[in-house]
Order: structure tokens, then C-alpha cells, then sequence
């Protein structure tokens, strides 16, 4: 089996991370930028395993658990305050959410 | 049961006034009006008996003792590099004088306070207030550093004025208080300068037993560099004229008289106002390296002397004879510690304590029973009506006037002797000056017999001359620290008898001054001080004999003839002299027109205009711009972060 | 169960937001408020332990599955006791701010001792999982407690934001710590530091330096330094107020604590060796922007708890300046000039600005947010003694003597001074102009508050003991540190003397031991300088791995 470098991985993992980055900065919609935020996380897991991989060392691989379940804490409280927002602007668009500022 | 440790009874001595002041100060409205008592009285006699059994303890001790002195480090205060300053008390013979001074007479006058103030609607305000005047002092006497000293300094000031104005009301008395504070600041600035040229000139230590050992050593700095030290304790001296109310710096005490009489006795007679005295005793391996500072401290004690004294003689309110009194009295004992004799400047600060305070406690008695009256040529004929304030009174006429055998006779034989000895071994100082201050300090005595027993005749013997009050003996609260205050005003002066072997004061305080008066070449005999003991007897009997004959005998009509006669001078004298008056014109006038020129022009035209608002308005503006920027939009705010990322890779990789 | 014991007080923040959690559905609506005392309770407690553990030795955790995540020692204890401090005034606020606006209090101090459990965890972990672990738990529940006040879409957009921002720093973080792993192969900071310094060609320099980038920035989002700072007024203005004194006091010096431990320990690496990337003046510039930018923006807010936001990271930027100052005599001389300054700043600066926003958060009735300047007018008449304490804790942020403020200010400006008197001068020079420019917007919050009238209808305060007990505390402290802050300092220097996780760096550099090798755990200690050891007490020590060499 052939086996890829591990810069490919790691080409992949930024690039996954960039795609994030540009969803949460350009996308309006508040759950699709939690989305992104995930696709920069799942960014950062594939860069882990790869190196995990290259090192031949097992606590990276564990790191990435303890990521993805951090991650999907944090989905919920994302989710909660998108329900919050909700509430009182009838709808999550970020736009909604500007009311402080300078 | 044992006894607490020299330092546990210390920290309590200090802390105990603090205590009460807190308690008084902050929960007035719970306390009731006995409780309010209880604290007031009972902080300082607590102190009183911790000092009492802080110092029983110290005295067999003392010999083996690093110059007889025990340190208690509380913490470290500050350390900002090479600077380092403790928190320390300081207990050596100096100390123990002035704390068992402190809460000793402090907690008679507290305990008079109980009686005097009884019915003031701010009486847990003014034993709070007198409790952190009293904190303050001893953390003045017993500070080990300068910088704490100057703590006490500063706090004993601004109690000072709380209560010179505590009446704050009357719009007279809070001014009073603002002169008090702002004549004394102008000390105050004096020696705070002294202490940063100590601190960055000298050897950087404002620590006393340091600085001493600094200056033991001959190749120091202080030996070599007269000029500075000469300097710094000039600055130093500016501090005491301020505090001790010297010229020109005298005119708050007076006018101090506007507080109630109890705060006179206790700040502005016995305790407070000698902070000055203790502070140049304190320092006294200092001055004497300086003999043109000394010269300066002597004429200007000796000046004050008489120059208060003869203001005193024409005074008509009770409480303005015995200020004008303090100013003189202040000056004798500049006069002691200017000419090297610093134990008799402190003995004498001591025995005026006690009279001092006893006259005044006596003074508010007969205003007490006077109903407010403070005119003493309304008065007369308070003998008979009372008993305890009439006979504690005289005792301590007397006392003050010199007459033989009693405290203050002793004490201010002790100055005299010594300033007509005095000799600097420097040799920089003329003889003739020690004459010169020798007479002016003979005749300030001439004058005080004559004006103390002018006040006492005027108010006590004779006929009631105006019959408004009711005048009655005060209650016992007030009587007994009257009673105990003129025993010690009579015996006192038995610690100091003018022969070696019997002289228990300059023993005790020979580990601080001892090496000190040693550089000064004492020529004077025994045979010599007997003698003045003589001279000076005859000048007081002198002075009370012209004041009878004057106010109770043949002369009665002579002062109204010499005031017609000499009409010039009598306005002269009852004007003080037009100091005030000539601070108005000279200092207060110019300063005022200077400041309203200052504030229309340079603050308000040329700084708020074009320097304050100037740069605010350019920074508001600034602001204002950076403003914008913060939109709300947290995508925006993301996109800085990710921005503020590039832009670093950008700068660095 | 020793090792147990050398964790006890994370364990009793923990345990105490369980409690909280099961009482919370035994009390009744709106009786809550004693919930407050048992997490102060529960705070205290944690804070005695971790006085006692302070006072031993340095404790490296060897449980299993928990071998060297963690390093028990002055730095976290120091640090951690900021913390507890700031989490139980906040808890202390809470007590009659919370139901006064409405906001079920029982979550707010459950999440509050989660929050607090987190940050104790980052403070002390020496794992870069434990680490992020540790800030994730401190910064989801300080999510959700922003968004509280579920009435107000002021709170709900605060929450959000600093969720999202935080959620896009965490992701920088994590990236960084990637980068970290794919450099060095480790996740330990101690053999990471130790292996960049023996191995200076097996890491990739370029992802290294990059990992620095990342890790720096993550952190200068959490400690509120430009250009990162936006989030910081919108969120301590949306924000329940006694959360906001939480994230300012106990946030910013949890933050601190890492950033200084993370900069210090691996500033050092050859990596960062003559290359254009210098983590020092990565430093120095958010330091100055931060400053500048804090300052000037703060002069043009009207609303106090902006204000106070602003403020906070004009402070942020002197308190990098120190931790900047630290790490540039690291790179420089490869021996630290010991700068004590930055842990007492933070606490100093803990406690004015729990003190500032305590008073807000006493002030106003329910559905009142406003807090703009002209509400505080008349406040030092009306309610006098909230006045003073805003006073004094304005005053200590302003930095005037006899604050503990001052004292913290002075020192790190001093400390920064010694360390390149002719280098740092002007940098130290700008930080003081920048402090008077300060000035101008502290005074501005006394002006209203002791020198105008209100207009209209004055601001009320709401009657908290629990609030006033805190207030009280903070103004006594604020005056403790400016008078007599020697013992302060003492443990400041304790704490500074362990942030930088040298390991044996010197040492193995010398005798180029393989990292592998198992030294007898013993002889295992930590060192500070080279040539000094400090022993480290190891549990478990048949497991026989793993030990800080």
C-alpha cells in the first residue's frame, strides 16, 4: 500500500481549517456558522492523527477524542444560545445580534 | 499568671487608641452614651497601663540592651530596591518619657473630656477623634523609622485640625482649623524635603538607630558634608517651627483656642505641640553636627520665648494667655535642644505637660462654670466659689512662674544654666550669643511670672465682677485629673535636681543624648548653677510681686496709665504684634492675586485651553475613530482575530 | 490517594458545583440565594487547601492515566487563589443581584464553580490536552453564564459573541498545539520544552514558530489584548454584572497564568534562535497596541461597564509588557531575570476590578441595564458607602498611591525598568503616559459619581449583605496591598520563581541524555536555575515513568 506523506495530511487539515475560518466570518446564518466552527475543529483533528500517525505515537489519537467531545459540548451550548437568540429576535441571523457596540 | 512580653504591651500601647477611635468613630449610632464613654476613657488607660508595664519590665532591663532600646517589627512597609522601611516601634528612654507622657496625661484630659463634653451632640465623634489623635502620637514617638514618625506627624496635624474645627458650625472655629492645617503643611513641607535629601543625599536610611550608627562613624557622609547636613536639619527645623509653633510659623496655636478646652490642653499644650521638641531630640546626634542649625534653633527659641510672653501680658481671654503662654514655653524648650541640652529641653517639655495641661483643664473649668465666659476681666472672685480648680490652679501658676521647689523651676533653671554654658566645640558659634540668649530668656521668665499671676488674680481673687453666670465648683470627672495633674506639676521637677548624683532624668536618657552633649563643651560650674538658681528665683518673685501690686495691691490704676501713656506700644502688644495682619499683606495677598492669575490665565486660558483639552480633544477624536471600528457585528470581530493573526505571520514569518 | 489530596481543592470546586446543582432543585423559586454562601463556603474551603499545598513541595500527579498532566507548585496555587478570591466575591454579588434582575441563581453558581474548576485545571496543567481541557471547561460554562439573564438580548448577545469568538480562539489554540505535536512528537510542555532544546534539528522550525503564533494569539483573545479585544466591552456590557467582575478578575489572571507559563517555558527553544520571529516582540507589540488602544477608547465610552472593559485591556497591555520584559532577558541572556511583578499586578488588579464592578452590580432595579455615566451621578451622595468603594477601586485601577494598584503598577514598571534601564525606558515612559491618559477616564466615573446631579431619576441601589461583605473585602484589600504588600510580593516572587517550566533543560542540554531514559524518580526534581534543585515529591512511583527529569 502506498503510503502518503504526511504533508499531504497536513495540507488538508489547513486547508479544511481555512474553509471554517472563511464560513465563520462570511456565513450570516448562526448554525451554519457552528458548522464551521466544527469543520476548523475537525481541521485541527485530522492535523493531530496525522502527526499521531507519523510519530507512531498513541496519545495523539486520545488527544483527538478528548477534541471531538470538548467539540461537541460545545455544540451544545451553541445551539442553546442560538435558541436564545431565537427568542428574542425571531430569527439567528448574526446580523440580529448587533445591538452593543463601539 | 505572667506577665505580656515589652512588645506584645507596645503593639497594645499603639493599638488600644486606634481601637477605640474605630469603634467610636464607626458604630457611634449602636453605642449608647456610657458605652461611648467607656471606649473613649478606656483606650487610653489601657495604652497608659500597657506602657506602664512595657516600661516596669524595660528598666532593669535597659543595661543590657542595645543603646537601652527594645524594636518591635510589626511588617515589612515598603521595599522598593536599595529603600527598605519597616513598620517598627521603638521603645528606648526617649520613648518611654513621651508614651507614658501621652497616656498618662492623655487619659486624665479623656477623663476630664467625660465631664466637659457631656451634653455635645457629637460626643462619640470627638472621643473618636481624640482617640486617633492619641494612636497617632505615640506612633509619632514610638515610629523607628522617619517615615512613620512622619505618619504620626501627619496624623497628629490632621487630628488637630479635626478638632480645632470640631465645632465646625461656627464659621470662625472651621477656619481656625483650615489655619492650623495649612500653617503646619508648610512645615510639613520642610521636613518631608529633609527626609528625601536624607534618604537620596545622605546614606539612604531613615531608620533612627541606623542613622545614628551612620553618623558614629567619622568617614561618613554626615562628617564630611557639613553643608547638607546643615541643610536637612534646617528643613528639619522648618518641620518643628510648624508643629512646636515657632516664629514665623506660631500663628495657627492661638488661634488653635477656637477647639474645646480639653483638645487645648491635650494637643495644644501637652502633647502635640512638643512634636517638634521630641523630633530635634530625637535627631540629636544629627543637629550637633550642624552648630550654625543650632545657632538658628536657639535664637529663634529664644526669640519666640520672649516675643510670646510679652503678647501674653496684655491678653484678656483666658484661653489666649495660655496659648501665647505655650508659644513661650515651646520657646524655652527650642531654646534647651538648640544649645545641646536636650535632656533639659525634654525635661522641661515634660513638667510643662503637667502644668500646662492642669491650667488649661483649670481654665475650662472656670469657663465651664462661667457658662462660655472667657473674658477674664468679667471674672474674679472664683476662689471661694471654687475650691479644687482655684488651689490646682495656682499650684501650677506657680509651677510655670518658677517658684522654687516646684517642677517648672527646676526645668527651666536646667535651660538657663545650660544656655548660658554653651559652647560648641566646632567653635563656629560667637560666645556673645549665649548671653544674648540668656538674657532674652530671663526676661521671658519675668514675663511669664507677671502675666500668669495676672491671669490668676484677675480671675480668681477679688469680687465676681459681672454677675450673668452662676459660678460653681465643676463635678468630679473634671476635679480629679485636675488634682492629679498639679501634684505632678509641684513634684515632677524632683526627677531632675541640679546635682549629678541626684539626677534621675539625665541618667536615664544619658543613652540618647549622652553622646550627643558630650560634643558640647559644658564650662559651667556647680557653684554657677546654684547661683542662677538664685537669680532666677529672684526674677520670678519679682514678676508675681509686680503683678500683685499691679492687679490686686497699691498699683491697680498703673496699667490703664501706662496703656494711655504708652498707647502706641499697649496696641502694639494686644494686636500681637500685627502678625497677622502683616501675613496678610506680605504672604497671604500677593499669593491670593498670584493664584487668580495663575487659575485665569495659565489654568483656565493657556493649560485647560490649549494643553488639557487640547491633546483631549485630539484624543477623543481618536477614540471617537477607533470607535467605529468596534461595529457590533461579531463577524467583524472575528475577522479582526483573523486579520490580527495574519498580519503577525506576515510581520514575522 | 495522596495524589488525590495534592488536587483537593480542584475536586472541591468541582464537587461544590455538583452540590450547588442537587440543593438548586431542593430550593424553592426565588430562595436561591443561600446557594451564594455555600459556593463561597465551598471556595473557601478550596482556597485553605490550596494554601496548605502551597506551603509543601512542588507535586507532579503519577496516577495513572493521569501521569504528568499536571504540576501542583506555587505558580498554580498562587494563581489559584486569585481566582477562588474573585469566583466568590462574584458569588457573593450574585446573591441579591440575581434575583433582582430576574436570573434563576442556581445554575449561575453551579456553572460559576465549573468555571472556577477550569481555570484551576489550566493554571496547573502541564499536558496540552489537560490544558485545553482546562480552558474549554472555564470557558463554556463562562458562555453560558454571560448569556444568563434570559430576559435581556443584551445578555444573549454577549453570550453569543464571546461563544463564537472564543469557540474561533479555541480553534487557533488547538491548531497551535497541533502544530506543537507535529514538531516535537509530545504533548507534555516539560519534555516539549526539553526536546526542542536538545533536538534543535528535529523540529520543524517553521512549525514551531507557527505553534508560538497560534498559542500567543488564542491566549491574547482570552486576556482581552488589541487587536483581540473586541468582544471584551460588548460581553462585560451584556453580561450580568457580577460575571463580568468574574471574567475580568478571575479570567484574566487564569489567562495570564498560562500565557506567561506557555511564552516562558518555550520562548527559549532554538527554534526562535536567529529568525525573523521573536516571540518577545510579538509581546512587546500587543503590549503596546493594547495599551494605546485600551486608553484611547476608553476616554470616549459613556457607559461605565465599558469603561471598565477598556480599562481592562489598557491593563492588559502593561501587564505583557511585564510578562514581556520577563521573556525578553530569557532570550536574550538565557537566564531569567527574575520579575515578580505580574502575579501581584493580577491580583491587585483582581480585586479593584471585582471592587468596580461590585458596586454596578448593586446598583439598579430589576430590567434597569443601563449603566451609563449619567446614572451613577449623585451616587456618592446617595448611597455613600457604595460611593467609596467605587472610589477606592477606580482609584487602585488608575494606579494612585495608597492602592494596591499603585503598588502593583509601580513594581511592574519598576521591575521592567531594571531589566534594560536604557532599552525599556521608553516603552515604560509610553506605559505611564498612557496611564495618565487613563487617568482621564477613571476620574471621569468619580466626577459623575461625587460631583454631578443626577437627571432625572437617580440610580438605586439594591440592600445585599452578601454584596457589601464583598465590597467590603475588596476595599480593604485594595488599601492591604498598597500599604503593606510585602507578603504579597513574597508570594508573587514564589510564583514567578515556578511559571517557567525549565524542566532539566540545562542540564540534560549538557549531558544529552536521551529524553526516554528512565532516571530513578528519586532523583526526579525540577529546576529552576541551572544548578539548583528543587525536589519534586512523585506518587505512585513504581509506575516508574514519565517524571519531570
Amino acid at each position: 500500500m502506498m503510503d502518503v506523506p504526511v504533508s499531504w495530511y497536513l495540507i488538508l487539515a489547513v486547508t479544511l481549517f481555512g474553509i471554517g475560518t472563511v464560513g465563520v466570518l462570511t456565513r450570516r446564518n448562526l448554525l451554519v456558522v457552528l458548522m464551521s466552527l466544527e469543520i476548523m475543529l475537525n481541521g485541527v483533528n485530522l492535523a493531530i492523527l496525522a502527526f499521531a500517525r507519523h510519530h507512531g505515537d498513541a496519545q495523539g489519537q486520545a488527544a483527538v477524542f478528548i477534541v471531538m467531545a470538548v467539540a461537541a459540548a460545545e455544540v451544545a451550548v451553541g445551539l442553546a444560545l442560538a435558541i436564545a437568540l431565537f427568542r428574542h429576535e425571531g430569527s439567528v441571523d448574526l446580523d440580529r445580534a448587533t445591538r452593543m457596540k463601539g | 499568671m505572667s506577665m505580656p512580653s515589652i512588645e506584645t504591651l507596645l503593639v497594645v500601647v499603639v493599638l488600644a487608641p486606634l481601637v477605640g477611635a474605630v469603634l467610636n468613630g464607626l458604630f457611634s449610632r449602636f453605642l449608647k452614651h456610657s458605652t461611648v464613654s467607656l471606649l473613649g476613657v478606656g483606650a487610653p488607660v489601657v495604652a497608659f497601663a500597657a506602657a506602664l508595664l512595657a516600661v516596669i519590665q524595660w528598666l532593669p532591663l535597659r543595661a543590657s540592651l542595645p543603646d537601652a532600646s527594645v524594636t518591635v517589627m510589626l511588617f515589612k512597609w515598603i521595599e522598593a530596591g536599595p529603600i527598605v522601611i519597616d513598620a517598627s516601634l521603638y521603645l528606648d528612654p526617649l520613648s518611654a518619657v513621651m508614651i507614658l507622657v501621652v497616656t498618662g496625661i492623655g487619659s486624665l484630659i479623656h477623663l476630664y473630656s467625660v465631664g466637659y463634653m457631656h451634653d455635645d451632640s457629637s460626643y462619640a465623634r470627638y472621643f473618636s477623634h481624640l482617640n486617633l489623635f492619641t494612636f497617632s502620637m505615640l506612633l509619632l514617638v514610638l515610629g523607628r523609622s522617619l517615615l512613620l514618625l512622619f505618619v504620626g506627624w501627619e496624623g497628629v496635624g490632621l487630628c488637630s485640625y479635626l478638632l480645632i474645627g470640631f465645632w465646625f458650625t461656627d464659621m470662625d472655629k472651621a477656619i481656625a482649623g483650615k489655619k492650623a492645617f495649612i500653617v503646619n503643611r508648610i512645615g510639613d513641607f520642610g521636613f518631608l524635603l529633609a527626609l528625601f535629601f536624607l534618604l537620596f543625599h545622605l546614606n539612604g536610611t531613615l531608620d533612627v538607630p541606623s542613622l545614628r550608627q551612620a553618623v558614629a562613624d567619622p568617614t561618613s557622609v554626615f562628617n564630611t558634608d557639613t553643608a547638607m547636613v546643615t541643610l536637612v536639619t534646617l528643613l528639619l527645623f522648618v518641620g518643628a517651627t510648624g508643629k512646636s509653633a515657632q516664629i514665623p510659623l506660631y500663628v495657627w496655636l492661638p488661634d488653635a483656642m477656637a477647639g474645646p478646652t480639653p483638645v487645648s490642653a491635650l494637643i495644644h499644650a501637652a502633647t502635640m505641640v512638643t512634636a517638634g521638641v521630641y523630633m530635634i531630640a530625637r535627631l540629636n546626634f544629627l543637629f550637633v553636627l550642624a552648630p550654625v542649625s543650632m545657632a538658628v534653633i536657639a535664637s529663634v527659641g529664644a526669640v519666640t520665648a520672649i516675643f510670646a510672653a510679652s503678647i501674653g501680658l496684655v491678653q484678656n481671654d483666658i484661653k489666649k494667655v495660655l496659648a501665647y503662654s505655650t508659644v513661650s514655653q515651646l520657646g524655652y524648650m527650642i531654646l534647651g535642644v538648640g544649645v545641646g541640652a536636650f535632656g533639659a529641653g525634654v525635661f522641661h517639655l515634660m513638667t510643662h505637660a503637667f502644668f500646662k495641661a492642669c491650667l488649661f483643664l483649670g481654665a475650662g473649668s472656670v469657663i465651664h462654670a462661667m457658662a462660655g465666659e472667657q473674658d477674664i476681666r468679667k471674672m474674679g472672685g472664683l476662689a471661694k466659689k471654687m475650691p479644687f480648680t482655684r488651689w490646682t490652679f495656682l499650684i501650677s501658676t506657680m509651677a510655670i512662674a518658677g517658684v522654687p521647689f516646684l517642677s517648672g523651676f527646676f526645668s527651666k533653671d536646667e535651660i538657663l544654666f545650660k544656655t548660658l554654658t554653651y559652647h560648641h566645640v566646632s567653635g563656629v558659634v560667637p560666645e556673645w550669643l549665649s548671653v544674648v540668649w540668656f538674657a532674652l530668656a530671663l526676661g521671658a521668665a519675668l514675663m511669664t511670672a507677671m502675666y500668669m499671676f495676672r491671669l490668676y488674680f484677675l480671675t480668681f481673687s477679688g469680687e465676681q465682677r459681672d454677675h450673668h453666670a452662676h459660678p460653681h465648683e465643676s463635678p468630679a470627672t473634671m476635679t480629679i485629673p485636675l488634682v492629679v495633674l498639679a501634684i505632678g506639676a509641684a513634684l515632677a521637677g524632683y526627677l531632675g535636681l541640679p546635682d549629678p548624683s541626684l539626677n534621675v532624668w539625665e541618667h536615664l536618657l544619658a543613652p540618647v543624648f549622652g553622646a550627643a552633649e558630650e560634643s558640647i563643651l559644658a564650662t559651667g560650674s556647680h557653684a554657677l548653677e546654684l547661683g542662677l538658681m538664685g537669680v532666677s528665683t529672684v526674677v520670678a518673685l519679682t514678676g508675681i510681686g509686680l503683678a500683685w501690686w499691679l492687679y490686686r495691691g497699691a498699683g491697680q490704676q498703673v496699667p490703664a496709665r501706662i496703656a494711655a501713656s504708652m498707647s502706641g506700644l499697649h496696641r502694639l502688644l494686644s494686636n500681637k504684634y500685627y502678625v497677622d495682619e502683616i501675613y496678610d499683606t506680605l504672604v497671604i495677598r500677593p499669593l491670593k492675586a498670584y493664584a487668580h492669575f495663575l487659575w485665569k490665565w495659565i489654568d483656565v486660558g493657556l493649560i485647560d485651553g490649549i494643553m488639557v483639552n487640547g491633546p483631549a480633544r485630539l484624543l477623543s477624536a481618536v477614540g471617537g475613530a477607533g470607535r467605529r471600528l468596534a461595529t457590533g457585528d461579531v463577524q467583524g470581530y472575528a475577522a479582526a482575530l483573523v486579520v490580527g493573526l495574519a498580519v503577525i505571520v506576515f510581520l514575522f514569518l | 490517594m495522596s495524589d488525590l489530596l495534592s488536587i483537593s481543592p480542584l475536586l472541591v470546586t468541582a464537587f461544590t458545583g455538583m452540590l450547588v446543582m442537587a440543593l438548586d432543585l431542593l430550593a424553592g423559586q426565588g430562595r436561591k440565594a443561600f446557594l451564594s454562601w455555600v459556593t463561597v463556603a465551598g471556595f473557601a474551603v478550596a482556597g485553605i487547601l490550596a494554601y496548605v499545598l502551597w506551603s509543601g513541595d512542588p507535586v507532579v500527579l503519577q496516577r495513572p492515566f493521569l501521569a504528568n498532566v499536571m504540576l501542583l507548585d506555587a505558580h498554580g496555587w498562587f494563581f489559584s487563589e486569585v481566582v477562588l478570591l474573585a469566583g466568590a466575591l462574584a458569588a457573593l454579588l450574585a446573591a441579591d443581584h440575581m434575583p433582582e434582575q430576574g436570573i434563576d441563581g442556581g445554575e449561575t453558581y453551579a456553572l460559576l464553580s465549573f468555571s472556577v474548576t477550569g481555570a484551576i485545571l489550566l493554571m496547573v496543567a502541564t499536558d496540552l490536552v489537560t490544558l485545553f481541557l482546562g480552558l474549554e471547561i472555564m470557558s463554556l460554562a463562562l458562555y453560558v453564564m454571560a448569556a444568563g439573564k434570559r430576559s435581556s438580548p443584551f445578555s444573549a448577545e454577549a453570550g453569543i459573541k464571546y461563544f463564537l469568538l472564543g469557540g474561533v480562539a479555541s480553534a487557533f489554540l488547538l491548531m497551535g498545539m497541533a502544530f506543537l505535536y507535529g514538531a516535537t512528537g509530545k504533548l507534555n510542555l516539560v519534555d516539549i520544552a526539553r526536546f526542542l532544546a536538545n533536538h534543535p534539528e528535529g523540529a520543524d522550525p517553521l512549525l514551531v514558530q507557527g505553534a508560538m503564533i497560534l498559542l500567543v494569539v488564542a491566549m491574547a483573545f482570552k486576556v482581552a489584548a488589541v487587536p483581540f479585544h473586541f468582544w471584551t466591552p460588548d460581553v462585560y456590557e451584556g453580561a450580568p454584572t457580577p460575571v463580568t467582575a468574574f471574567m475580568a478578575g478571575a479570567v484574566k489572571a487564569a489567562a495570564f497564568a498560562v500565557l506567561a507559563r506557555l511564552v516562558l517555558t518555550l520562548a527559549r527553544a532554538p527554534a526562535f534562535q536567529g529568525t525573523a520571529f521573536s516571540p518577545a516582540d510579538l509581546l512587546l507589540g500587543l503590549a503596546v497596541v493594547s495599551m494605546v488602544v485600551g486608553n484611547l477608547l476608553g476616554i470616549v465610552q459613556t457607559n461605565v461597564k465599558r469603561i471598565l472593559a477598556y480599562s481592562s485591556i489598557a491593563h492588559a497591555g502593561y501587564l505583557l509588557l511585564g510578562v514581556w520584559a520577563t521573556q525578553a532577558s530569557v532570550s536574550e541572556t538565557g537566564v531569567q531575570t527574575l520579575n515578580d511583578s505580574v502575579p501581584f499586578y493580577l491580583l491587585a488588579y483582581a480585586v479593584s476590578t471585582v471592587g468596580a464592578f461590585g458596586v454596578l452590580a448593586l446598583l439598579g432595579r430589576s430590567g434597569e441595564e443601563d449603566m451609563s455615566l449619567s446614572r451613577i451621578a449623585g451616587l456618592g451622595r446617595r448611597h455613600p458607602v457604595l460611593g467609596v468603594a467605587l472610589l477606592v477601586a477606580v482609584l487602585s485601577l488608575a494606579g494612585l498611591p495608597p492602592l494596591g494598584g499603585f503598588m502593583a503598577k509601580f513594581n511592574l514598571f519598576r521591575q521592567v525598568l531594571a531589566a534594560d534601564p536604557a532599552g525599556n525606558l521608553p516603552w515604560v515612559i509610553l506605559a505611564v503616559v498612557m496611564s495618565v491618559v487613563g487617568l482621564y477616564y477613571y476620574l471621569r466615573i468619580v466626577l459623575y459619581a461625587f460631583f454631578r446631579e443626577p437627571e432625572g431619576q437617580p440610580v438605586v441601589a439594591i440592600s445585599s449583605a452578601a454584596g457589601s461583605v464583598a465590597l467590603a473585602v475588596t476595599v480593604a484589600l485594595a488599601l492591604f496591598l498598597g500599604i503593606a504588600p510585602a507578603k504579597f510580593l513574597d508570594a508573587s516572587r514564589m510564583a514567578s520563581q515556578a511559571t517557567v517550566l525549565t524542566g532539566s533543560i540545562a542540564a540534560s542540554r549538557a549531558g544529552a541524555a536521551p529524553v526516554q531514559t528512565a532516571t530513578p524518580p528519586a532523583a526526579a526534581g525540577i529546576q529552576l536555575k541551572p544548578g539548583v534543585q528543587i525536589p519534586v515529591r512523585t506518587f505512585n512511583s513504581k509506575e516508574g515513568r514519565g517524571n519531570l527529569h
